[in-house]
């Protein structure tokens, strides 16, 4: 079987919208289970600052952060999925983008990801997606890429 | 709303495009898609201290008939959709892409781990290079995916 069981990445951007109504398409006709997921990547992840970083936040700014992005997710999945809303799953994990996706493909046996062609921020669009160049390398999973 | 009504796959002889064309003509069963493997090819070009030397048209005959041979095979091995071949002279990227537009196809399928594996390591793979380039959306299928 192609897929069964799709993992979707969103980072709210156009890209991610367009690759969220392929996996609504894929869900439709292979009758694959969705999973659609936000990485909160963490800017600090490589430096030395990083934990000099976390202590910036206080957990109850970590918490608000959480569940705006929570909300925002939800937002966009009801808005794609319409009625079928229900049946797709959600999360939001912390951590470096592409880590993130690979772990979370293999803790939820996902047999194939789908991603937007390139990320919000500018220096992602000067690289023309770094995090999906290095997802299309390091994916143990087929990647679906979306533009 | 996407649909998915012809799947472009480049193949190079190799077992991972071979897993790719599989993965291509599964997922165009699925859809009642039909596929397009397409081989693209360069001929070698010597630099010479004074000019350049091309390959002849007896050898490039040679190497047309026998890909052209291989693309045969490779389709009379598979089965379950209509399955085009093609054979194209150029930067294998860029064929890619341009076929994709000309055949006007909605979706490309294609191993990330072709022949040049260690050229990878320096320049990309043909794979990352389509996923730039291509406006339609891209599924890379990793060596070793079943």
């Amino acid at each position: 079987m192609v897929a069964r069981s799709i993992l979707v990445a969103t980072d709210f951007s156009q890209p991610s919208r367009r690759a969220l109504e392929w996996a609504r398409l894929l869900r439709a006709r292979l009758d694959a289970a969705i999973l659609v997921a936000h990485v909160d990547a963490d800017p600090f992840a490589h430096t030395t600052l990083r934990d000099d970083a976390a202590k910036w936040q206080t957990d109850s700014e970590r918490g608000r952060r959480m569940e705006w992005l929570k909300s925002e997710l939800n937002e966009q999945v009801d808005d794609l999925f319409g009625p079928d809303a229900q049946a797709v799953r959600q999360v939001v994990v912390h951590g470096e983008t592409v880590e993130a996706l690979i772990e979370l493909a293999l803790e939820r046996d996902a047999d194939l990801l789908v991603v937007g062609a390139s990320g919000k921020n500018a220096v992602d669009r000067l690289l023309l997606g770094s995090t999906t160049q290095e997802l299309v390398q390091r994916s143990p999973i087929p990647v679906l890429t979306v533009h | 709303m996407p649909e998915i009504r012809r799947i472009i796959c480049p193949v190079d002889f190799s077992e991972p495009s071979e897993k790719a064309l599989d993965y291509a003509i599964e997922l165009a069963a699925k859809f009642g898609a039909d596929v397009q493997a397409i081989h693209a090819y360069q001929l070698p070009v010597y630099a010479l201290p004074d000019g350049a030397m091309m390959a002849g048209p007896e050898f490039t005959t040679k190497v047309t008939d026998e890909l052209q041979k291989a693309l045969k095979e490779l389709s009379a091995r598979k089965s379950g959709v209509k399955l085009e071949t093609h054979l194209v002279e150029g930067i294998p990227y860029k064929e890619v892409v341009r076929m994709t537009e000309e055949l006007d196809a909605d979706l490309v399928v294609m191993g990330t781990h072709g022949r040049t594996g260690l050229k990878h390591l320096l320049l990309g793979s043909v794979a990352e290079r389509v996923v730039r380039s291509s406006k339609v959306p891209v599924i890379t299928v990793p060596t070793g995916e079943g």
